[in-house]
């Protein structure tokens, strides 16, 4: 089980953002991607989830390529869910989070109690539950997120992208989804594949990190192998200091 | 039945009432009913549905809530084919202006959509910049088509007789056979829009959502522009370009059941032939004997509902 990119390029309009690019990720396993602005990190996930298509290589989904699969197949086994997705005017939560039963509903078929039950699940693992007549519009923002979890949730999928998941949510928020994404990996065994700004909390919440500059990986592996004054010096260009976080272990990163 | 019972000339609605489950009025009442009222109200009905649909759809694949179905440059396409027609060809036979006018929606649409193409696939950003670029072009090619009709209607006086009837929209005259041969292609319309509900309401959460569905993106928005074209074009054909009804009845729609395609369509539908119906019950009763084109009573009752509405999101 892995998500592989082999030989990849990636672009948009002729202009190569990522090229010749191979990369494996392993399965049940939180994997955060960083890197400074524009090295491509997120037209990376977006490839892998095949909202941008290959101009050149592959990705593979347990080893099979992603190219001989139908479009519903795939987005029985892999979701992405992007930056700034968009609720429609007026939607209830309920119903947003039953849209994620797309690739499962049969054509001319309402859906039926698999897909209540998966609504139900992943209203519950993303603690939504008691929100489902709210309108989205009137959530908050760190609701409003994981409302968006819910519905990539009960699409059911093994992996789950997720494209910056905590920008516009303050500390205590992007804590509180980190820790979801977490609990979700380790109690459901999904892969979680995000792109992340922050090292630390990236460092702290993944097991196994990818640093990009210009469309290249610099370093992939555990976090304390990547997060090192070495390797951010090279990806970001700082001079950094690199400690042991006194509560939690992980690579803490202190600009100097 | 009350669309039946007014007129130019007034029947009792015990008439009316005695003729759908007897076995008919005698007389000039037979004639008013069958031949004139009757047909009459349901172009009015299948209009005012194919606009509301029309609406819906578009304003969902669009995600602008102000998107109706003139913004797809249908309704100046439909009228600048007819006027052309008109103009070189001397056509004036209403089998031939209405096929001309659903080639013309259909050619704007085509057009709009080329320009407007929003296929560049990009990320959230791009896709709401295709969205724009969509009612961009919706309202150059508007504005084109538009600009050709007001110069050929000004050189030729033969022209702007008929342009009237076009550019206000109005359920006057012997539609009978109009309804005859443009129902399919209502039909054909509403029928795409239904068997794409899924794709349609996926696709109203972004291109990218859509296509983390599984859900082929360009495919749906170029289908569901099809579905549009369709709808409005036969529309525009039965009963010329008819404003508001597309842009209101998907607002007090999704205030009643909520965004998703399939319930809205169950009621758009029913209450755009309504809102038509009555409008036009209306426009023949207060100026009887003469009556006012069905456009300009949506328009006068349409524009402050509209202002109503704005008024009321706002707050």
């Amino acid at each position: 089980m892995s998500l592989e990119a082999r030989n990849l390029t990636l672009g948009y309009g002729g202009q190569a953002i990522i090229r010749d690019l191979s990369l494996r990720l392993p399965s049940a396993t939180v994997t955060a991607i960083i890197g400074p602005n524009g090295c491509g990190k997120s037209t990376l996930l977006r490839g892998l989830g095949r909202l941008v298509p290959a101009e050149t290589g592959q990705v593979l989904l347990d080893g099979t390529d992603t190219a001989t699969l139908r479009n519903n197949a795939i987005a029985r086994r892999l979701t992405l869910l992007p930056q700034s997705p968009i609720a429609p005017e007026g939607i209830r939560v309920g119903e947003l989070v039953g849209r994620g039963r797309t690739p499962w509903l049969r054509p001319f078929r309402p859906p039926g109690q698999t897909d209540r039950d998966a609504v139900q699940r992943a209203m519950q693992a993303a603690t939504v539950s008691e929100l489902r007549e709210a309108r989205v519009s009137d959530l908050s923002g760190g609701q409003r997120q994981r409302v968006w979890i819910a519905m990539a949730l009960a699409q059911d999928t093994d992996w789950l992208l997720l494209d910056e998941p905590t920008t516009f949510l303050d500390l205590r928020h992007q804590l509180d989804l980190l820790k979801l994404l977490r609990r979700l990996n380790r109690d459901h065994g999904r892969s979680i594949v995000m792109v992340l700004h922050d090292i630390s909390l990236a460092a702290r919440f993944a097991d196994h990190l990818i640093a990009m500059r210009q469309g290249e990986v610099i370093a992939q592996g555990r976090p304390a192998q990547v997060i090192t004054p070495a390797v951010l010096e090279r990806v970001f260009g700082l001079h950094t200091s690199v400690i042991a976080d006194p509560l939690h272990g992980s690579p803490l990163v202190l600009p100097m | 039945m009350v669309s039946l019972a007014l007129g130019a000339r007034a029947l009792p609605l015990a008439q009316i009432w005695a003729w759908a489950f007897g076995a008919g009025a005698a007389g000039p009442a037979d004639a008013i009913i069958v031949d004139m009222r009757l047909s009459r109200s349901l172009t009015g009905i299948v209009t005012g549905a194919s606009l509301a649909a029309a609406g819906l759809v578009m304003q969902q694949i669009t995600r602008n809530p102000l998107a109706d179905p003139g913004i797809l440059g249908v309704n100046a396409g439909a009228a600048l084919a007819v006027v052309l027609a008109v103009w070189l060809l001397g056509w004036s036979h209403p089998f031939r202006l209405s096929a001309t006018a659903v080639c013309g929606a259909g050619l704007a649409a085509i057009a709009v959509f080329v320009l407007g193409r929003c296929g560049s696939g990009g990320d959230g950003a791009a896709d709401r910049a295709g969205i724009l670029r969509l009612t961009l072009a919706g309202v150059a090619v508007s504005a084109l088509c538009l600009a050709f009709v007001s110069a050929i209607v000004l050189l030729d006086q033969d022209t702007r007789n008929l342009y009237r009837f076009w550019t206000i929209g109005s359920l006057g005259g012997g539609e009978a056979d109009r309804l005859g041969w443009l129902w399919p292609l209502v039909a054909a319309g509403l029928a795409i829009a239904v068997l794409l509900a899924r794709q349609i309401d996926a696709l109203a959460l972004g291109a990218d959502t859509a296509r983390s569905f599984g859900v082929r993106s360009e495919m749906t928005a170029g289908l569901a522009l099809v579905s549009v074209a369709f709808l409005a074009g036969g529309s525009v054909a039965l009963a010329g370009p008819i404003g508001f009804v597309g842009l209101i009845v998907p607002h007090v729609t999704r205030m009643l059941v909520g965004p998703s395609i399939l319930p809205g369509l169950a009621v758009a539908c029913p209450l755009g032939g309504a809102l038509l119906l009555i409008c036009d019950s209306i426009g023949r009763v207060v100026a009887r004997p003469a009556e006012i084109q069905t456009g300009i009573i949506l328009a006068l009752i349409g524009g402050p509902a509209f202002l109503a509405l704005i008024g009321r999101v706002a707050r």
